[in-house]
């Protein structure tokens, strides 16, 4: 009896706890996330909130269209630890309910058998009518993108590619260009420093990434063309602040003072390991530039006295709403472009005014779909 | 002459009691009833997505790769021991067999046979640290975990081994008489051959009674060493396969692949009953165990909740599990 009743509880706990679990907005599957159920609002109060130089960023709030029917959108991210996929599915969700659509979205958790089962779910369970993939590895994906061919759902790929399958279109920055648009400002540095195109310089990289790989081919191709600057190629092994930190600090230690002119992060958490190294060793006679529009970034830049001296943004926002607007549109049945790219900028301490201006402007529009 | 009597016929409720009583004192009586209750619940709650064919198979073959080594690991927890190098070894011998066809030019066939007789040796220095140097199978293996990882590691530079052939990928998405996934057949295929090994062979007797009592099994003439050392084998064995699986559903072989995978496979095992004690274990068990966590993953996502959720769930589902375990052998 006593077994039974024990059984009983068991049974009794998964039920409620499936049960609760499922009443949690659908929308929400981050950590980082708000408590606020998303999209559930009606259209935003701040789509009008255009600002005054908005022909430097693409406005967010662009055109909108109407979807046929309510379709399901499937959208799989690489991780949701990065503002910049956080920034993506709050433009995405905003998009979404400007034009009628629902949206499952998953944390990939950059783990490529959890995205590929996400996938497979979206596929065989919710039965989406389209699915938008931010693939963990390129090549990984591909099966993925095979089984949703298979199953003649539509894919669109933003931010970064898939090495096979049929997508509908690739959404992204051109990852080279932020590459050599780095390397051109590291030159330009070095020559205020040091008087000619000259110094030693580190670069962070992360090969596994291929957005980040695209970028240091970019930065390479470019820098090679300078014969005197020497540069230390460095990756963590794992694409984190901490990680990141732990290797420039052994860097720093390898170059001390005056050895070491400048490190480039070719993306926001190798850039944020680099700075906080930086600032506990106390090492001011290095610069940095980054990657990315993260908060912490920005704020160094803006900040005379510090070495952060500039990052190169994407625009995470227009990607995001730009994959959803597409989606719709090949959904109702119209054509769409094959490749998008999204602007970048070259974000410094001469500009950073009035990106920091623009950018506010449309952090406040999708801040209600965080 | 009494008693004669009064064990001649049962009476009715006393039949009903022992039925009753045979059913529930089944080990894996518990879980099954959770899972057809999960199952239950499931259905009703999103028909239309949950209970659909399609997704009903695309769970059998989520829950492949999983069950495979979740199988290896039964036997070693019935031996009394513990493998903690699985996630490593799955990862070293995925990588392997991807990394011979594609850096090396070996042909599917040949990469697959050396990265899985690989994993046989691995298995078989587990053994061999345990066995012979004496060492605790918790240390013994936590050691291999490290050595494998790293090697793998230093194998591919950190970096993917992608651009595998068609073939290869096909083992991941193809299917058997159109309807079968090709891994969840390799699944069918461990499962039967180590229900007939533990439950019909003297090697699979010779197990229990090592896990139940080495010492007794050691003067009863059981090479003990020999049997320690063959069952980590078939561990790292099925740990092998399973890298393969997931080498192939992915086309490709990642850094971080099976990365936590030991912690799974132990889960779904003591789900199932087995004692990490030793002497006690059931496939049955591990067949329902695994098969329960690939639904709860599927329903969960399906349901949109939260992976940290499931992560909570799983954890305290595994505690209340192996609680009602031990209760029921106390009662025994």
């Amino acid at each position: 009896m006593k077994k039974v009743i024990t059984i009983i509880i068991m049974v009794a706990l998964v039920f409620s706890a499936v049960a609760c679990s499922s009443n949690t907005p659908a929308a929400t599957s981050a950590a980082a996330s708000s408590a606020a159920p998303a999209a559930s609002s009606a259209a935003p109060a701040a789509t009008s909130a255009a600002p005054a130089t908005s022909e430097a960023a693409a406005a967010p709030s662009g055109d909108h269209v109407k979807a046929n029917k309510q379709y399901t959108i499937g959208v799989s991210l690489m991780d949701y630890n990065f503002t910049f996929f956080q920034d993506m599915l709050a433009a995405m969700k905003m998009e979404a309910a400007a034009d009628g659509v629902i949206i499952k979205d998953y944390d990939s958790k950059q783990d490529s058998t959890k995205q590929l089962n996400d996938v497979q779910d979206m596929i065989n369970a919710l039965k989406v009518d389209g699915i938008i993939l931010n693939p963990v590895d390129t090549s990984a994906i591909v099966p993925a993108v095979m089984d949703a061919n298979d199953a003649k759902i539509p894919v669109i790929t933003v931010d970064v590619g898939a090495a096979g399958g049929t997508i509908a279109s690739h959404i992204a920055s051109d990852n080279v260009a932020i590459g050599t648009e780095e390397a051109k400002f590291v030159v330009d540095q070095l020559t205020k420093k040091n008087g000619a195109a000259k110094g030693t310089i580190a670069i962070l990289t992360y090969p596994k990434i291929t957005s980040m790989r695209s970028r240091e081919e970019g930065f390479m191709a470019e820098i090679q063309k300078y014969p005197d600057i020497t540069v230390i190629n460095k990756s963590p092994i794992q694409v984190t602040a901490e990680d990141t930190m732990t290797l420039v600090e052994d860097l720093l230690t390898t170059y001390p003072s005056g050895k070491l002119d400048l490190i480039d992060a070719t993306n926001s958490s190798t850039a944020l390991g680099a700075m906080a190294a930086l600032k506990s060793a106390n090492r001011t006679d290095v610069l940095v530039i980054g990657t990315d529009e993260d908060p912490d970034i920005l704020a160094a830049i803006a900040d005379k006295s510090s070495t952060v001296m500039a990052t190169v943004v994407q625009y995470p926002n227009e990607m995001g709403r730009l994959a959803i607007l597409n989606m719709v549109k090949l959904l109702n049945g119209e054509q769409i472009e094959a490749k998008i790219n999204t602007k970048i900028e070259n974000v410094n301490k001469d500009n950073i005014a009035d990106y920091q201006k623009v950018k506010d402007a449309w952090e406040a529009e999708i801040a209600s779909y965080k | 002459m009494n008693k004669i009597l009064d064990s001649a016929a049962p009476s009715d409720m006393v039949a009903r009691k022992n039925i009753w009583k045979r059913t529930t004192a089944f080990p894996q009586f518990g879980i099954l009833v959770v899972f057809i209750g999960l199952f239950a619940i499931l259905g009703i709650m999103a028909p239309d997505s949950f209970l659909s064919g399609g997704n009903l198979i695309n769970v059998l073959r989520q829950a492949s790769a999983q069950m495979v080594v979740a199988i290896g690991m039964t036997f070693v927890l019935i031996l009394g021991g513990i493998d903690l190098s699985v996630g490593s070894i799955a990862n070293l011998c995925g990588t392997l067999s991807a990394g011979f066809i594609v850096k090396s030019g070996l042909s599917l066939e040949l990469a697959i046979a050396l990265a899985l007789l690989i994993g046989v040796g691995l298995g078989v220095v587990n053994g061999v640290i345990t066995a012979k140097l004496k060492l605790q199978p918790f240390i013994a293996t936590l050691a291999m975990m490290s050595v494998a990882k790293g090697s793998s590691l230093l194998y591919t530079g950190g970096m993917p081994v992608s651009q595998l052939p068609d073939t290869y990928m096909g083992i991941g998405r193809g299917y058997v008489m159109g309807v079968i996934p090709i891994p969840v057949l390799i699944m069918i295929g461990v499962v039967a051959i180590a229900w007939i090994v533990l439950g019909r062979t003297v090697f699979g007797r010779r197990v229990y009674m090592t896990g139940g009592n080495e010492e007794a099994a050691r003067l009863s003439g059981i090479k003990v060493d020999v049997i320690k050392i063959m069952v980590y084998a078939i561990c790292a064995a099925t740990a092998a396969l399973t890298g393969i699986i997931y080498t192939a559903r992915l086309a490709s072989a990642q850094p971080t692949m099976a990365e936590g995978l030991e912690l799974d496979a132990i889960t779904i095992v003591a789900l199932g009953g087995t004692s990490l004690l030793g002497g006690r274990g059931f496939i049955l068990g591990t067949i329902i165990g695994g098969m329960f966590m690939s639904i709860l993953s599927n329903g969960l996502n399906i349901l949109n909740v939260s992976s940290f959720w499931q992560q909570v769930m799983k954890g305290i589902i595994l505690v209340v599990a192996v609680v009602l375990y031990t209760k029921t052998s106390k009662q025994k």
